[in-house]
């Protein structure tokens, strides 16, 4: 699917929440970590409703495995983004450096506002709003990120190019990362949305790689 | 309440203008009850050759007895009904459904396959809505899961692709990355020359134009 749509190097997960009853997508993801990891970046999709048993599950990947950043979505783990489990998780993320990937938009306990709230409350985490608010909180998406200066947008999923050209004018296209949401959504086409978009050339080359080469790089 | 008739005059105008390019379809606010059916009537005898249904806009569910005369119109003069769709509370696909159900004879189309979650988390509910309801079709626009064993392919597998009708959402969405949610599904190649053209031909019957 990379070579498919020209992508070099890519941030990867595990599908299955974790810590649950699918232990071997661990396995599967730090084997393709070990294989490809010059074209892998390897973020760890966490159930924070194991709480203590999530954190060190966290802390362990990212301290033995080469685990770079937390994935999280209230879509599957039915739990409030600014919850304690949460933020403890988020804190823990904060302090190994390891940046944070939110699902966000739409579902209940996956919108923008929620997950700003966690933003506020955890002012040292750097948090990526995946599909940058979905297909009805975009604005709120672009708001929240303009205020906060610890919240990020991803561009998958969200169908309307028009608002990616929007938040790079509103942001600028630091804080606005490329990404296909691949396997679920076809990466050429994520691809061709984002160059639909109307930006200008070095606003393009900054949202599709070198906004987020850089953001990975300041939380070393 | 929303009165459209202005409107629907405007787009009707530039239908007839357009020589076939455009085909006209008259929005109305079945909250206006009687003068909806009137101005559904208007729109009609100047040339709409569909019924479209915004209920997040105007804040009415689409399974409400609400919009019944309407559907009844729709079956009476033999028009589809485009319905905005995937729209949690008003309009999600299984609330379509039940609409679709209650009139069998009226073509109902649920725009954006009735799913307008990031999480794509209602996609089964939208095949569902589909599996039980011969007379809805879902319009593709924005929908996620397409390219690679998604929503578009599944339901090409599940009962063929005559329900699926390509849409753009323009000027909301884009024409052309919304043409490729279609080019670029994993079907053949007459499948997807039904999505883009011949399913939209029978429906709206321009098979002759």
């Amino acid at each position: 699917m990379m070579e498919l749509a020209g992508i070099d190097k890519s941030v990867v997960t595990n599908y299955w929440d974790l810590p649950g009853p699918h232990a071997d997508a661990y396995t599967t993801l730090i084997a393709a970590l070990k294989s490809h990891g010059h074209k892998l970046v390897g973020f760890l999709r966490v159930n924070p409703n194991y709480e203590a048993e999530a954190i060190d599950f966290f802390e362990r990947a990212v301290k033995e495995d080469g685990i770079r950043g937390l994935k999280l979505s209230g879509a599957t783990c039915p739990i409030s983004p600014y919850s304690a489990p949460v933020r403890n998780l988020v804190g823990k993320a904060a302090e190994l450096g390891a940046p944070v990937f939110f699902h966000s938009g739409d579902d209940p306990l996956t919108l923008p506002q929620q997950i700003g709230v966690l933003a506020r409350k955890s002012p040292r985490a750097h948090i990526i709003l995946g599909h940058m608010g979905g297909y009805f909180y975009v604005r709120d998406a672009i708001r929240l990120v303009k205020k906060l200066p610890n919240l990020y947008l991803e561009t998958s999923v969200m169908p309307y190019p028009k608002m990616i050209k929007e938040a790079v004018k509103t942001l600028g296209p630091e804080r606005v990362f490329f990404g296909s949401d691949s396997p679920g959504v076809h990466p050429v086409l994520e691809l061709n949305k984002v160059r639909a978009a109307g930006l200008r050339p070095t606003e393009l080359e900054s949202v599709l790689g070198l906004s987020f080469e850089n953001f990975l790089r300041r939380q070393d | 309440m929303l009165d459209f008739d202005a409107a629907n005059r405007y787009v009707i105008e530039q239908g007839r203008r357009s020589r076939g390019k455009l085909i006209p379809i008259c929005l109305v606010d079945p909250r206006l009850r009687s003068r909806a059916l009137a101005s559904l009537r208007r729109a009609i005898s100047l040339g709409a050759r569909g019924i479209r249904l915004n209920p997040a806009q105007q804040a009415f569910q689409i399974n409400d007895e609400l919009v019944h005369d309407v559907f009844d119109l729709a079956d009476r003069k033999g028009l589809p009904v485009t319905i905005e769709a995937g729209f949690p509370v008003y309009s999600n696909p299984l609330q379509v459904a039940e609409a679709a159900q209650t009139f069998p004879d009226v073509s109902m189309i649920m725009t954006h396959c009735g799913q307008m979650l990031a999480s794509a988390q209602n996609s089964g509910d939208a095949l569902e809505a589909l599996k039980s309801s011969r007379n809805l079709y879902a319009e593709t626009s924005g929908v996620a899961l397409t390219g690679l064993d998604g929503f578009i392919e599944e339901v090409v597998k599940e009962m063929g692709p005559s329900r699926l009708l390509f849409g753009s959402s323009s000027p909301f969405m884009d024409p052309e990355i919304e043409m490729q949610r279609v080019t670029i599904a994993q079907i053949s190649d007459d499948a997807q020359r039904q999505i883009l053209s011949s399913n939209a031909r029978k429906i709206y019957a321009l098979e002759d134009e």
